[in-house]
């Protein structure tokens, strides 16, 4: 069992703030990431976007409602809307998140944390494989920011992500923020996280802003990614080596001069990284 | 310890049986009890994190998709009245895009909204311009194509509408209110009103539909011939008018880009329903 995705340099999220910079041609970036669900639709600007961004540079495909977690069944018309997504879009990979977000037919639209279990580890295993047949490609799955744990849980978070991706022969998206929001959420070691993870499992890094919103950390999208985030992504680049990378910027979006400053950033960090492991190796 | 659909469930169930800022916070003690409670924020508060975020986000998508009924209500009572539109109505599509398929009709037999019985009318009036925002693409009919056709063959042509067409009955001008400059005005009467909303390109219109215009409408609709447009507006105008008016109608709608192009079987597809035309079900 094997994983394996390209390595496409540094990206930025297909947002509507700059739609009409990609239709327009000037929207230049290493490549793009798509919401999934918000080119579920039949036609107009958001899929002539889409095809515009996938004529100019790579797409992958980012789910935030495939509910990989949840007890419901895997929604059939979703994987036929996804599966026909991906075969319109073609993107490099596909991915979505380790959670849970419906049950008993209704969707919180939320990314809610699932137990870590035995019993949530086989069924998560399960559909993740269910998934990927029915797509036809494996997919990676992400790590999410959580606000609580729970007391019957038998592993902590990394290895439950570790065992979901070698049992279902997946890869991990891993966001490097998520986990230091979680980490001081919950009071673990982050860099721990970061270390116990599979290198060769790892085919995405998301980088994203966050708020410290009274006694706890907020995964907020919507600011610079921050110092304490880049010094983790340090780590994930001096372990993982060239692992293509992601500003996540949902709210409060910038100008994309700003946007693109912070995928720079993310690609001068890779290069110091990079550069300081060949001089260690010299 | 929960199995994990009981957990779940319990879970779910307790983010939205009472969604809103200031909505009490009796959570399922058999789901607290199993939240480690490390930290300051307690199990309380670490689920009420969750709660307060299920409300948020949900509340934000209606009101970007609905943003005159928004401003119309004011911020209080709009997230007052989506919070209870959540507890009737959770979402049942993986999407948040179908969030507020309901939120028109819940409008209308939630009762009117003291001093605003236009609301209801309004809400379908923004959902049917979502719904018509990303319908199905199709390069529409144009005059050239239309000139081409030799005199003997247009009694029996028949017009179709783009798949981004719809029409609406409404008791309320809800279009006036959605043009007016102050989003918050409520000054409108009631009257019956049809309206025809469409995208050509990328921006979607909407203008109001005279009785002439809602009769040839409605016969282009069920895919009808030219000559029988013509024989149906006889019915309201002079018989020497008729085919005029059917003639410059067709040259209307061709000119809004409404209709789709002769060629193309895909445009058969003819809206139905009864008073608005629901976007199809998809996954």
């Amino acid at each position: 069992m094997a994983f394996s995705v390209p390595y496409l340099g540094h990206g930025v999220g297909l947002r509507t703030t700059h739609f009409p910079r990609v239709l327009d041609g000037t929207a230049r970036v290493d490549w793009f990431e798509a919401i999934s669900e918000n080119f579920m639709i039949d036609g107009g600007r958001p899929l002539a976007v889409l095809e515009r961004a996938r004529g100019s540079c790579p797409v992958v495909l980012h789910g935030v409602s495939l509910s990989l977690g949840s007890t419901d069944p895997l929604s059939e018309s979703y994987l036929r809307a996804l599966r026909a997504l991906v075969d319109r879009v073609a993107p490099a990979w596909v991915s979505d998140h380790l959670c849970w977000g419906s049950v008993g037919g209704h969707y919180a639209h939320d990314l809610l944390p699932l137990p870590y279990t035995e019993e949530a580890l086989a069924h998560v295993i399960d559909r993740v494989r269910i998934v990927q047949d029915r797509l036809g490609r494996q997919i990676l799955i992400e790590n999410v920011s959580s606000y609580l744990t729970f007391a019957h849980s038998a592993m902590p978070e990394w290895e439950f992500l570790a065992a979901v991706a070698e049992g279902a022969d997946c890869g991990i998206l891993l966001d490097v923020n998520n986990v230091y929001v979680s980490a001081v959420n919950h009071g673990f070691d982050a860099e721990r996280y970061v270390r116990a993870l599979a290198i060769d499992r790892i085919g995405q890094i998301h980088l994203a802003g966050h708020r410290q919103q009274g006694t706890y950390l907020l995964d907020t999208h919507d600011g610079h990614v921050a110092p304490v985030v880049w010094d983790l992504y340090r780590l994930a680049v001096r372990r993982c080596g060239q692992v293509s990378t992601l500003i996540e910027w949902d709210d409060r979006i910038p100008e994309w001069a700003v946007l693109c400053a912070e995928a720079e950033r993310a690609r001068a960090v890779e290069a110091e990284m990079l550069e300081q492991a060949h001089a260690a190796s010299a | 310890m929960l199995p994990l659909r009981e957990l779940q469930t319990r879970f779910l169930r307790s983010l939205a049986a009472a969604p809103g800022p200031s909505a009490p916070k009796d959570f399922d003690p058999a789901l607290l009890a199993l939240v480690e409670g490390g930290g300051a924020l307690g199990p309380a508060g670490r689920l009420d994190v969750y709660a307060q975020m299920y409300c948020g986000r949900l509340v934000d998508v209606l009101r970007d998709d609905f943003p005159r009924v928004a401003a119309v209500l004011g911020a209080d009572r709009f997230t007052a009245l989506t919070c209870a539109y959540l507890t009737r109505h959770p979402s049942t599509h993986p999407s948040v895009r179908w969030l507020g398929s309901d939120f028109a009709d819940f409008l209308a037999g939630h009762g009117p909204v003291e001093g605003l019985p236009f609301l209801a009318d309004l809400a379908r009036l923004e959902w049917t311009r979502l719904a018509v925002f990303d319908a199905a693409d199709l390069a529409p009919l144009r005059v050239e194509e239309l000139r081409a056709v030799p005199p003997s063959a247009w009694p029996r042509l028949t017009f179709h509408p783009i798949p981004a067409l719809r029409v609406l009955h409404l008791g309320w001008p809800a279009h006036d209110l959605w043009a007016a400059d102050d989003p918050t005005t409520t000054a409108v009467r009631p009257a019956q009103t049809v309206l025809r909303v469409w995208r050509d390109g990328f921006d979607v219109y909407q203008t109001r539909v005279d009785t002439v215009e809602h009769v040839a409408l409605k016969q282009l609709l069920t895919g009808a011939p030219f000559a029988a447009i013509c024989d149906r507006l006889e019915a309201v105008l002079p018989p020497a008018g008729a085919a005029r008016e059917a003639a410059a109608l067709l040259l209307r709608w061709v000119e809004d880009g409404m209709l789709a192009p002769m060629s193309d079987r895909r445009a058969r597809r003819a809206p139905s329903g009864k008073g608005k035309y629901p976007p199809p079900q998809r996954g």
